[in-house]
């Protein structure tokens, strides 16, 4: 054996002759495609979900209902005038001398009927959309992103912040939430942001919990210690390096409490704890209307106060649901026709 | 023209100072006990690494080498303190890395840089290559915008990738190329001294070649000084200046790589040599077997870390007996620490299942316990034998504790007593075992 150092000379190798010789297949190095990324991939796949898309059309669908259910004015001046909604949804429809009685069944002036008040139920339902969706994604994006927050510093750091920080997420479990949400808003009083906070301020723990034990594993990589000898800041290595990479779960998990928490909203506004009464938040109207599900004025079951906004919210949190679980097959890396599956490598 | 180099860093060894200098550098973990364990005092302490010493001199290589658990990669992380070291210091250019704060530390790593073994598992599959190379550059502030794309370019093109690579995701390369892609990261803040972490293991043996030559460009072209860490020898020896030999988080040998590879050698060392295999159809291969495991580092033995596997285990003053003999009678003493019942100390016989052994006769039992061993019918010493002879009646007894006490009293060696320090045995060659020891009066033949 050799002892000298340096390069390792390879004999009975010709490279000119491999390069010179006929090319074994039509490849060229410019005949390359470009690389989709993970994200460009999990949209294809999620596109190829017909019950997830049938979802998504359906959340479009109500959004843009909701949206340009009514003229939307900022500060006087008006940023959307289209109104789909036929009448204004607190409008009470006599007092403004139209030939209208309160619950009026439905016919082809008044779609959904007519409520207790004599309000347009249609124009009700398109324009609650407003108050269920957003609360809905208001809450979702804040708790979600406390709860990353919250979760990668517990997971990253370990130890004794990891201990203290995971003992105070136990406590909070140890409420029942919907129970502590109805406490805040009787507190604070009804209102649209009294809601989301009543669900937000406890709402990330469950974030906080997955997303820990997703960084506990994902931070023993070799790619982490490897930011970490490059001389990367703890805030780097976090979020560039280990929540990336451990972030899919929580997206899941978003997207299917969005309608966990537009059901809770509802629940709240049947308990008349949601929006002030009223309002044309679905729950709430529900709520208003409660009465009559057993035994209606005159003898007869108005069934349309009660079926079209129940049955919004129906539509709604299945769609939502349908939409995460396409978001998980998505980001499923065993999922998909391109990849192999663990026993083919 | 590999020989006029080393010869240049022989010479620049003895003019300048080191670059890297690491003093009693010294990592115990704590071994995983519950918290009822720790407040009862019984933890353990795995160590790792107990009081390593080197220096790696500018443009030089260092390999070190070791079997698995040995601390081999504990030595490289702690020597970035990658993993806090429990004590010693690390300095580069005269510069202590252990007190260095976290901020003096991160500017450090522009100088220090890491190639790590698994090139799988050290890239961020969520990044593509162009992100990996250029975040040093981030990092550290070094290039942004069309500056830090063209040098992501030029990093790539040095280490043999095209530039066209760079918005494609680790998982769409080899693993050598993956390796190359981590040597590019490495580059990026334009080191002085690369640590490389078993930079080979993980690759095919034609890939390897490939990797390690460019490695040796990459140091001629900037001047780099490596440590490597690896378990093939054929690889150390090829591109190391200086080799150390790890064993038990110990360094054995220490010394220019020819001078390891030839007597004198220590034996740890030489047994380890004897397994590199020739390409030679020929080849006999007389290679020395190593008797027992690994001890664990949670209880390293005492003395010389290496006496419970020596082959060349020193005998006490007045014994005189075949080698091999001798060797015998160490791993019969060492299995008594731990017996508690007669199969632990004799040879299993073929077919037979479920034997009760304390029904054997005191010759059946001998002829056993002689055959586990490998001892010879009667030991080359008249006063070992003697002391054989009462340790087999005590085990006749099953007397444990009385037959390890009689083999404590009559076969004990310097080798357990006695920690070798690194002698010197030539220029800068040094190895860490008693028979190098010029002070000791019953030194055996040097070269063994």
């Amino acid at each position: 054996m050799s002892t000298e150092r340096g390069r390792i000379r390879i004999t009975g190798f010709d490279a000119d002759r491999v390069e010179s010789r006929e090319p074994l297949s039509d490849w060229t190095e410019e005949r390359d495609t470009e690389t989709e990324s993970r994200w460009e991939r999990a949209w294809g796949e999620f596109r190829d979900n017909r019950s997830a898309m049938l979802g998504l059309y359906i959340v479009a669908l109500m959004g843009i209902l909701a949206v340009f259910a009514r003229p939307v004015t900022i500060a006087g001046v008006t940023v959307q005038p289209f109104s789909l909604a036929p009448y204004d949804p607190s409008a009470i429809l006599y007092v403004q001398g139209l030939d209208v009685s309160a619950y009026e069944a439905p016919s082809l002036a008044h779609p959904f009927g007519t409520d207790g008040s004599a309000r347009d139920v249609f124009s009700r339902v398109l324009y609650g959309g407003r108050f269920s969706l957003s609360i809905g994604f208001i809450v979702v994006s804040i708790t979600a992103a406390i709860g990353l927050v919250y979760g990668a510093i517990a997971g990253y750091y370990g130890g004794r912040i990891d201990e203290v920080m995971m003992r105070l997420l136990d406590l909070i479990f140890a409420f029942p939430g919907l129970l502590l949400a109805l406490i805040i808003v009787a507190v604070l009083g009804k209102g649209y942001w009294e809601l989301v906070l009543a669900f937000t301020v406890f709402g990330w723990a469950g974030y906080a919990r997955l997303i820990r034990g997703e960084i506990l594993k994902v931070k023993e990589n070799e790619y982490v210690m490897a930011a970490k000898a490059l001389g990367a800041r703890d805030r780097r290595v976090i979020f560039r390096h280990v929540v990336p990479n451990a972030i899919a779960p929580l997206v899941v998990q978003a997207s299917l409490s969005i309608g966990t928490v537009v059901i809770g909203v509802a629940a709240l506004g049947f308990l008349g704890l949601g929006l002030p009464p009223g309002s044309a938040e679905w729950g709430t109207m529900l709520d208003a209307t409660r009465e009559t599900i057993v035994q209606g004025p005159g003898g007869t079951i108005p069934w349309w106060v009660t079926v079209f906004p129940g049955g919004a919210i129906f539509l709604f949190v299945m769609s939502m649901n349908l939409i995460g679980d396409g978001i998980n097959d998505a980001l499923n890396a065993q999922e998909g026709t391109d990849v192999a599956t663990g026993g083919e490598v | 023209m590999a020989q006029t180099t080393r010869e240049g860093n022989r010479m620049a060894k003895t003019a300048d100072s080191p670059i890297l200098e690491v003093e009693n550098l010294t990592k115990y973990y704590e071994s995983g006990g519950t918290i009822v364990d720790t407040l009862l005092g019984r933890s353990q302490e795995v160590k790792a690494l107990d009081g390593v010493d080197l220096e790696l001199y500018p443009g030089e290589t260092l390999g070190i080498v070791g079997e698995s658990g040995c601390g081999k990669t504990t030595l490289a992380q702690t020597l970035l303190r990658l993993i806090e070291p429990t004590a010693g210091s690390v300095r580069y250019k005269g510069e202590d890395l252990t007190g260095a704060s976290d901020d003096r530390l991160r500017a450090l790593r522009k100088d220090i840089q890491y190639i790590f073994q698994d090139p799988f598992a050290s890239l961020n599959p969520r990044l593509t290559v162009g992100d990996i190379v250029g975040e040093p550059l981030d990092i550290h502030g070094i290039a942004d915008g069309e500056e830090r794309t063209e040098r992501v370019k030029e990093l790539l093109e040095t280490v043999g990738l095209s530039p066209r690579h760079t918005h494609r995701y680790p998982h769409e390369f080899s693993g050598g190329q993956r390796q190359r892609i981590g040597i590019a990261r490495a580059l990026a803040v334009e080191p002085e001294v690369i640590v490389c972490d078993e930079p080979v293991s993980a690759l095919d043996v034609s890939v390897q070649a490939q990797i390690l030559n460019l490695l040796a460009d990459l140091q001629s072209e900037f001047g780099l000084s490596y440590v490597v860490i690896a378990h093939d020898l054929s690889v150390v020896e090829h591109i190391s200046d200086r080799v150390g030999v790890l064993y038990l988080g110990e360094f054995a040998e220490v010394g220019p790589t020819e001078d390891v590879f030839q007597p004198p050698y220590h034996p740890y060392a030489e047994a380890l040599l004897s397994a590199i295999p020739e390409p030679d159809p020929g080849w006999e291969g007389d290679r020395i077997f190593l008797s027992g495991d690994v001890p664990s580092p949670l209880n390293p033995p005492s003395g010389c870390r290496f006496h419970t596997r020596c082959p060349k285990v020193i005998q006490p003053e007045g014994t005189d007996m075949a080698q091999s003999e001798w060797r015998s009678l160490m791993d019969l003493k060492q299995r008594l620490r731990k017996a508690d019942s007669l199969e632990a100390v004799t040879a299993v016989q073929e077919g037979v299942e479920d034997e009760d052994l304390s029904q054997l006769s005191r010759s059946a039992l001998e002829t056993r316990v002689r055959a586990e061993f490998g001892l010879p019918d009667t030991v080359g010493d008249r006063e070992a034998e003697d002391v054989l002879a009462a340790v087999l009646d005590h085990l006749h007894d099953e007397a444990f504790e009385d037959a390890l006490a009689a083999m404590n009293d009559a076969f004990s060696s310097p080798c357990e007593r006695t920690d070798p320090t690194l002698f010197g045995v030539g220029d800068d060659h040094r190895i860490a075992c008693l028979l190098h020891d010029d002070e000791r009066p019953d030194t055996p033949t040097r070269t063994g």
